[in-house]
């Protein structure tokens, strides 16, 4: 028996074995393993004092859910920018802010309602299930190039996506607690790694739009300003705020060249657009992003302009070291403050 | 669950591992088979079962009335609802919303506003395939030219065993059922050609078929109005070897998968393109279902045998009956027409051909031409109305500047060429001498760093472009 299928076992036996190997490696330098779980330090920080657990589900400082008088609730609706699992929790930039702001004197909570891979549908979805319950009082929306990612796949490579409609928007998957075996072939370390090599090189292969076609630009802005517009009217209908906040990147000039590493984390994201064209499509995502808002009536926060173009507070073109998350806290606090001390005294 | 998913990783080693510890029982691995089957089916659609479960029972019944029964009169009975029962399921789940709207668009034509119903049934993976097989059955019964199944769990599996089962190769009765009646061995040759095979298909699917659409097909296709003259032909020229490794890559794993469980497929590809005339590109292109038209409408439609008019009205009707198999849409009904044409004026050059001493042609003028001839057809195949026929062709007319596919991927594209016009007894003997020659232990290391490969390569990629038929 063993003889017949002997090929066959011992391809299983090199794959188990190989997985294995490099979950040991991935997990001794600090990742989220299959077998592993949690790096050590990110999961004793969640047990207690930190989110997400199942009564709390925000990666930041556990707030009760009942409101506390006087204390104005901040949700966060961002994506890996602002979730940064590589990152401890206590040094990503939510919960930065709070600690912040309690320095100045402003005690807040914040829920940050972020998960990596998350675009503004989503963030719409998770506001909806949620934020009656958690009842904020201020919605700040970070994100961007997950939406880039996904209006380029819709526009340049002719994906269908089934709706643009945010009340009928199909919630992404959830994870499952089936066994679900291409689910579990995601999470493996080795799936990840031939990913992370392979993307780049099939990226490499494909044409890539520069960024440079009016008539698709114009329909990408449409598409994102449909986005800010449905996250700002989700905001409002729960009573709460819906503050914008500018995006900030490594190499913002579409011109400047990006070091080899940074072009290929995008091109691992975003195949359709090149290094160039991605980053014209930010600019492109900020105008829209602001048209919305000024015609909404809804500020933008300028954080973005205190780290554009700084490579060293980057871990690549747009997620923060910790020293990006320090100060993107504190350029939003700088933001925040009078506003929430404007409100503090209409209040009185 | 695509051959080239996760699941199908877990699901073929334990299915194979349980065929192998009922060794010597058939009764039991043929439960196993079917049960494995309609499992790898339902994982698609789990409701869409019952219409499987549907044609076996209606066939297996009406075979055995069939066999029963001398009179000539009721075995026609017989294989006449047995013909309107499958293809009246394929009527109404795949061609009953395009002739509504065909109907409707000519009753708009005449002035008529009619508004025609419509359903919003989802089209069953592999109807098309199951079918042909389960009338091969009935209508072989009827001219006597095979033994009637009496059991009804093998029966079940001929019409539903999960190698072939979405995507063919379509199997005749004749060829499968007296496999499921003899014992089977599996030997551990057997598993490694079959394995070699697998990843052979496998190979040919990531690295050829679904690099070339993410690199040339798709970006020329997705930007007719826009894109360089030169990206249209080439998106052309590599759709043609896209859909080749595409549909040739699912049946290796389908006939490698049947070879481990010790059963033999038939093959399906034998290098289409090196055909020198259309007629003999139709005995190397899915060459299951050709043989199928071939056998259960052209000849009994008259075949060759009657006028030259009638021969040519026979070979048109077979293959735009063909298109239409293929889908529901008036650019498969076109491709289908155009090879009809083709093999009408084939016969005519074959005859001229056949006057004179001495050819003028090369071979290799032949199989440009044909390759040529053929590409034209998949122009029509590609394109998704006549509105992208038109920006295609007046792209190309236009000959619009530069080039933006990469140079890699038209080097993708030369490799896939090259490697199609090999003589097959190369790669053949080189696939046959890594599977017998290597120890298992170095084969296992190669195919889990092929899995591996293919795994990064795949997980978010597209389905095999032959299950949406």
């Amino acid at each position: 028996m063993f003889a017949r299928y002997a090929v066959i076992l011992w391809t299983l036996g090199f794959l188990a074995a190989g997985e294995f190997a490099l979950e040991v490696r991935a997990g001794a330098r600090g990742f989220r393993t299959l077998l592993f779980g949690a790096p050590v330090s990110a999961a004793t920080a969640s047990a207690g004092e930190f989110g997400p657990s199942a009564r709390f589900p925000f990666r930041s400082r556990v707030a009760p859910q009942e409101r506390r008088a006087g204390v104005p609730r901040i949700w966060i609706a961002s994506a890996s920018y602002a979730e940064h699992v590589r990152m401890p929790v206590e040094g990503i930039w939510p919960v930065l802010l709070q600690d912040e702001l309690a320095a100045r004197g402003l005690t807040v909570e914040v829920l940050n309602a972020s998960q990596a891979g998350w675009e503004l549908h989503r963030s719409v979805r998770t506001l909806r299930q949620l934020g009656e319950a958690w009842a904020p009082d201020l919605v700040l929306v970070y994100q961007m190039s997950n939406d880039l990612d996904r209006v380029a796949s819709a526009l340049v490579g002719r994906v269908i996506e089934p709706t643009e409609d945010l009340a009928v928007a199909p919630d992404p998957p959830e994870p499952s607690s089936e066994l679900n075996p291409t689910e579990i072939a995601r999470q493996t370390t080795a799936y990840e790694m031939m990913r992370s090599k392979l993307g780049p090189l099939v990226g490499d292969l494909r044409p890539q739009c520069d960024g440079q076609e009016p008539g698709i630009n114009a329909a990408a802005a449409e598409r994102i300003e449909a986005r800010f517009r449905g996250v700002i009217a989700c905001g409002r209908e729960l009573g709460a705020t819906p503050m914008l906040i500018s995006f900030a990147t490594a190499y913002p000039d579409p011109e400047e060249p990006l070091p080899p590493e940074f072009a290929a984390g995008l091109k691992r994201a975003n195949g359709l657009l090149s290094p160039a064209g991605w980053r014209r499509w930010v600019r492109l995502g900020d105008r829209s992003m602001r048209s919305v808002a000024a015609a909404e009536g809804v500020p933008v926060l300028e954080v973005a302009t205190a780290l554009d173009g700084r490579e060293e507070l980057f871990v690549d073109q747009y997620h923060f070291t910790l020293e990006g998350h320090r100060i993107f806290a504190e350029r939003l606090a700088d933001e925040l403050e009078p506003r929430l001390r404007a409100r503090e005294e209409a209040k009185r | 669950m695509n051959f080239n998913s996760a699941e199908y990783l877990v699901f073929l080693p334990l299915v194979l591992l349980l065929h192998g510890l009922l060794s010597g029982r058939e009764r039991g691995r043929h439960w196993l088979l079917l049960a494995a089957s309609y499992i790898f089916y339902m994982s698609w659609n789990w409701q869409y079962a019952s219409l499987i479960a549907f044609s076996t029972f209606v066939d297996f019944g009406l075979g055995r009335a069939m066999a029963a029964s001398e009179n000539e009169r009721r075995r026609r009975a017989l294989l006449v609802v047995s013909l309107t029962t499958n293809l009246g399921l394929l009527a109404v789940f795949k061609y009953f919303n395009f002739f509504a709207d065909s109907a409707g668009s000519a009753l708009a034509w005449l002035g008529l506003d009619v508004e025609l119903p419509h359903h919003r049934l989802l089209l069953p993976v592999g109807i098309s395939f199951y079918t042909f097989q389960t009338l091969s059955y009935t209508i072989d019964l009827y001219r006597r030219q095979i033994e009637v199944e009496r059991s009804l769990t093998r029966f079940a599996l001929f019409v539903s065993f999960f190698p072939q089962l979405v995507a063919g190769p379509i199997v005749r009765a004749s060829e499968f059922l007296p496999q499921l009646s003899s014992p089977r061995t599996v030997r551990a040759e057997q598993v490694r050609r079959g394995v070699a095979r697998i990843f052979r298909g496998l190979l040919k699917k990531v690295l050829v078929a679904d690099l070339l659409a993410a690199t040339l097909v798709d970006p020329a296709f997705a930007n007719l109005e826009s894109a360089a003259s030169l990206d249209l032909v080439l998106g052309l020229y590599a759709y043609a070897f896209q859909i080749y490794a595409d549909f040739s890559g699912y049946s290796d794993i389908a006939i490698g998968t049947a070879l481990c469980l010790g059963y033999e497929l038939p093959e399906n590809f034998n290098r289409p393109y090196l055909s020198r005339n259309v007629r003999e590109f139709w005995t190397r292109w899915h060459i299951s279902l050709s043989s199928w038209l071939r056998d259960y409408l052209y000849i009994p439609l008259g075949g060759n045998r009657g006028s030259k008019r009638r021969t040519s009205f026979n070979l048109m009707t077979t293959m735009v009956l063909g298109g239409l198999w293929h889908g529901a849409a008036t650019n498969f009904l076109l491709w289908g027409a155009y090879h009809g044409a083709l093999l009408m004026f084939s016969r005519g050059a074959d005859r001229r051909a056949g006057d004179r001493t001495a050819p003028a042609r090369s071979v290799l003028l032949e199989r440009a031409i044909c390759f040529h001839l053929v590409l034209g057809g998949w122009l029509l195949f590609r394109v998704q109305s006549m509105e992208q026929l038109g920006q295609w062709l007046r792209g190309v007319s236009e000959l619009r500047p530069g080039m933006d596919a990469r140079p890699a991927a038209v080097l993708l594209l030369a490799a896939a060429a090259t490697v199609h016009f090999l003589p097959r007894i190369l790669v053949d003997r080189a696939q046959s001498r890594f599977s017998e020659g290597i120890p298992a232990p170095l084969q296992g290391a190669v195919y889990a760093a092929l899995v591996l490969l293919l795994c990064g390569a795949t997980l978010d990629t597209s389905a095999f472009i032959y299950f949406q038929f």
